[in-house]
């Protein structure tokens, strides 16, 4: 048994293991990032400000930093009170049907947001084919009433409410039950307790909520590109993305120093999650038993109308929108038996070549992104929670910032660090797909980790210390012990990744290139040269994908941890 | 042939508090090795570091006569050739017993008829032939601890180390599978290391006792010598409920024996051959003690009846003693005379 007489000992197997974690993630996630600072920062290798202070001279970068500011400020108010009230609701009172209630509200966070600006421009806009159904659609010339920081303050707010939603649910759910018990018991009624109970202690829930919801809005594309570039009203990511599809790499390092800039802003709301991310170990969390249950007696109807009447409003009604545009003959024509047709679907999927590519491109790079950031989770998190390794630990708060900065901050980043041909290959990755599946790897790994942490934390280390005892080598007790184990987790995270990957919009729209395009890219695209029925169709598509896959996760869920999956939460 | 053998092992965690302190100790072939000691003692530490899951910071361990740590060395706990049984047994959900049982040998590319025969053979000795198909989930408490002995079998393992197995059981369950555990040990002939907090345990089921205290070993004995002759204070009054009270040895012992003055009463008590004239202590176990028409003062504190004999906490000579008595001889009364019918002299 000790015939090899290792010195230190340590399986080789786990070693090697780790090296490749370290590599992987060096190379997708720390070095994009690092590669951003230089560029901003230091673009001849020493300490250099000027290009930092010349961007941010100029009148357009300082207008779209304020209009970034307002726009996601706004939008985080809105998030915050309706993801507030729905938390409420549904947890702490007796309305029916919450699991269906949940699904519905978590929707438009699960749907990609180009997609939800796309809805509702057809659902507002003069040429709504579902207002004209009812006669109420504005009158044709007339500006759209969306385009504009009043519509991207409303969509944003939409968006992002479910991010607020989530994380008060969670601190609901911890709060002890007698301190609600004993509010009740000094006479308070549950809206008094609420107030000054309930809402004090949810303090650090609602900072993080609304952290979580600022820094999504800063870094969100679709909407603002959507509703504002029409309109001339230009955010910072729309003018990065502005500057650098007009004017190619040699305006990098300008757009590098906007976008520190804007991981500055985000750090700012992550401070916010920090707060809470340390006193919420997944091990410590209680479930369910800590809501009180308030029976609403004779205004649960009203209020489970009110719900449903919200849900209707901002996620049906939206989505009739885009199928009944997707449906007419032509836009702007009112939809009826006679002008129906499906005639749009058979043109991008058998005409319009860059629709059946960027489906073909998008299903294949969210499959891969999603298959080996599942495989590499699993080792990560063993070595990082069983075999409590310091080094695996490190990566595993590296992966988050590549998920935690705005997508066009990473996408700047991968761009700066492949844009030069690989040394010892000689060939570039800028202007292949590669370099989006790498911008995905580095994004998404977190989100893959995630379930697998929570997996894993449910189950007795023991089980991998028995193997080893029995004579198991490390990659033998990955394969036999914590792969089977950790199945259902790692599908609900490929999942995830899948999901986040195919409706990804933030991230291509910086990194395509022709023949490379994603789902997302061609919905911009069509929407952008006027063609609105063909990009709904797309959308469509899109969305009875990802309602397919999210109905796929629902049915794991019995075999996951609890709060995997954010539309079961 | 050794099992394993400790030679001055320490592992701190933190540097003002070892959780081992300079312990060595033999673990013979063959034989059943309680390990005795308080949560927090560093028993667990020390199964742990047999096993490899820990490093020693100092000290070496052999097992089976090849050194697995210290001097530079270390093993794998995959390399070392032991069995191992968790508290929580440690089967995996995924696998139905019988692949639980032949996972060692799997994991050493075992295969085929040899592997088929060596997995019957362990289902068999453990009596559980008949359910090989079914997943650990499907089994009561009983049969997953034999399965996890099972698997430790199969591999013929150097020692098999048991870590609390019987603690989160109930306490009927906890009589038969320590009973279960004894029979395995004789028919096997397996050598075994048991970590365990409970001295009742200990006592009844191991062929020698290791007592840990504050990472240090305070006594390895075998059980009645353990009970009869501790080695210090702290062993006395942590196994089997002694008082440990002052005293004066008056002459050199002889034929095992030394005249003692021990609360105001000579008497001849048992002691160590090299025992010293002089102040020591003494170990006074509940039923060394009988209440006498002539002896020492007492006064009875407490008096719980048990049945057949009746405890009672009593004071005596300005000591806190306890003693049991048969029914038919306890009084009512709370002064008493008592008089000191064996004992035994701590070695200084």
């Amino acid at each position: 048994m000790a015939a090899t007489g290792a010195k230190a000992g340590a399986d080789p197997g786990e070693r090697i293991i780790l090296i490749l974690l370290v590599v992987f993630t060096v190379l997708v996630a720390a070095l994009p990032v690092a590669r951003l600072l230089l560029a901003g920062l230091a673009p001849g290798g020493e300490l250099d400000l000027s290009v930092m202070s010349e961007a941010w001279s100029r009148e357009a970068t300082r207008r779209a930093l304020w209009r970034t500011l307002v726009t996601a400020l706004g939008g985080t108010a809105i998030s915050l009170v309706l993801g507030t009230v729905f938390a409420l609701v549904v947890t702490l009172t007796d309305v029916r049907a919450k699991t269906t209630l949940i699904f519905g509200f978590m929707l438009p966070l699960m749907i990609a947001p180009q997609v939800t600006a796309l809805a509702w421009i057809q659902a507002m806009g003069p040429g709504s084919a579902l207002l004209r159904l009812i006669g109420l659609a504005p009158a044709p010339g007339t500006p759209h009433p969306l385009y504009g920081a009043g519509g991207i303050i409303l969509l944003l707010g939409l968006h992002h409410a479910p991010l607020v939603f989530l994380a008060v649910r969670a601190g609901l759910r911890n709060l002890p039950r007698e301190l609600v018990e004993a509010a009740s018991a000094s006479g308070a009624s549950p809206l008094f307790a609420i107030r000054t109970v309930i809402l004090p202690l949810m303090g650090p829930a609602l900072t993080a909520g609304a952290g979580l919801a600022f820094v999504s809005s800063i870094g969100n594309f679709g909407i603002p590109a959507f509703l504002g570039i029409p309109a001339g009203y230009t955010v910072l990511v729309t003018l990065i993305y502005q500057r650098l599809s007009g004017f190619g790499p040699r305006v990098l390092p300008e757009v590098a120093a906007i976008a520190i800039v804007l991981a500055l802003l985000a750090a700012i709301g992550l401070l916010a999650q920090l707060r809470r991310l340390r006193r919420d170990d997944a091990r410590t969390t209680t479930l369910s038993a800590a809501a009180p249950g308030w029976s609403l007696g004779r205004h649960r109807v009203p209020i489970e109308a009110a719900l449903w009447a919200f849900l209707g409003l901002v996620v049906v009604v939206p989505l009739l929108a885009l199928i009944a545009t997707s449906l007419v003959k032509a836009h702007g024509v009112p939809l009826s038996a006679e002008t129906a047709t499906l005639t749009h679907y058979a043109y991008v999927l058998f005409e319009h070549g860059a629709t059946g590519r960027a489906f073909a491109n998008s299903f294949t790079l969210a499959g891969l992104a999603a298959f080996i950031l599942m495989a590499a989770s699993v080792p990560l998190a063993v070595l990082a929670d069983w075999r409590r390794s310091r080094v695996a630990n490190v990566l595993s708060v590296v992966a988050e910032f590549p998920y935690a900065l705005p997508g066009v901050v990473l996408a700047i980043g991968v761009i700066l660090a492949f844009l030069r041909p690989l040394p010892i290959l000689g060939i570039s990755l800028y202007n292949t797909a590669w370099i989006i599946l790498i911008a995905y790897l580095a994004r998404f790994l977190t989100l893959a980790w995630r379930p697998v942490a929570a997996g894993l934390a449910q189950i007795d280390r023991g089980l991998d210390e028995a193997a080893q005892a029995a004579g198991a080598g490390f990659a033998y007790r990955l394969r036999t012990i914590a792969y089977p184990l950790l199945a259902p987790a790692m599908a609900a995270g490929g999942i995830i990744v899948f999901l986040t990957a195919f409706n990804e919009l933030t991230v291509s729209a910086l990194l395509w290139s022709s023949g490379r395009e994603t789902l997302g890219v061609v919905v911009f695209s069509l929407e952008q040269a006027g063609e609105s029925t063909a990009a709904a169709s797309v959308a469509v598509m899109t969305v009875a994908a990802t309602l397919a896959l999210m109905l796929i996760g629902s049915a794991l869920a019995r075999r996951l941890p609890p709060g995997v999956l954010p539309w079961r939460a | 042939m050794a099992g394993v053998i400790l030679d001055r092992v320490s592992r701190r965690f933190d540097a003002d508090h070892p959780a081992l302190d300079d312990v060595s100790l033999e673990l013979r072939h063959g034989e059943l090795l309680a390990v005795l000691g308080r949560s927090g003692s560093g028993k667990t530490t020390l199964l742990r570091l047999i096993a490899g899951f820990e490093r020693p910071d100092a000290g070496e361990i052999r097992i089976a006569g090849e050194s697995v740590a210290g001097n530079g060395r270390f093993v794998p706990p995959e390399r070392r050739r032991i069995g191992m049984v968790f508290q929580s047994y440690a089967l995996w959900p995924h696998m139905d017993v019988r692949r639980n049982i032949g996972y060692p040998l799997e994991a050493r590319g075992v295969k085929g008829a040899d592997y088929d025969a060596r997995v019957s053979r362990a289902l068999e000795a453990v009596g559980l032939s008949a359910f090989g198909g079914r997943r650990p989930q499907a089994l009561s408490g009983g049969q997953r601890q034999r399965v996890a002995l099972a698997r430790c079998l199969v591999m013929d393992p150097a020692v098999v180390l048991l870590d609390e197995p019987l603690a989160s059981l109930d306490i009927h369950l906890r009589a038969s599978l320590s009973q279960e555990l004894v029979s395995f040990h004789a028919s096997t002939g397996a050598t075994m290391l048991y970590v365990t907090h409970d001295q009742a345990e200990a006592l009844a089921i191991a062929d020698r006792v290791a007592v840990l205290d504050h990472g240090r070993l305070l006594q390895v004995d075998a059980p009645q010598a353990l009970y009869r002759e501790p080695a210090s204070a702290a062993v006395a009054a942590f196994v089997g409920g002694g008082s440990v009270v002052p005293a004066e040895v008056l002459g050199p012992p002889a034929g095992g024996v030394a005249p003692v003055r021990v609360l105001g009463l000579v008497r001849t008590l048992r002691a160590h051959p090299g025992q010293p004239t002089g102040p020591a202590e003494v170990c006074l176990r509940p039923e060394d003690l009988a209440i006498a028409a002539a002896g020492a003062a007492g006064w009875v504190t407490q008096r719980a009846y048990q049945g057949a004999t009746v405890a009672l906490d009593l004071t005596c000579a300005g000591e806190r003693l306890r003693a049991v008595v048969p029914a038919s001889a306890a009084t009512d009364e709370t002064e008493i005379r008592l008089d000191i019918r064996d004992g035994w002299i701590i070695p200084r």
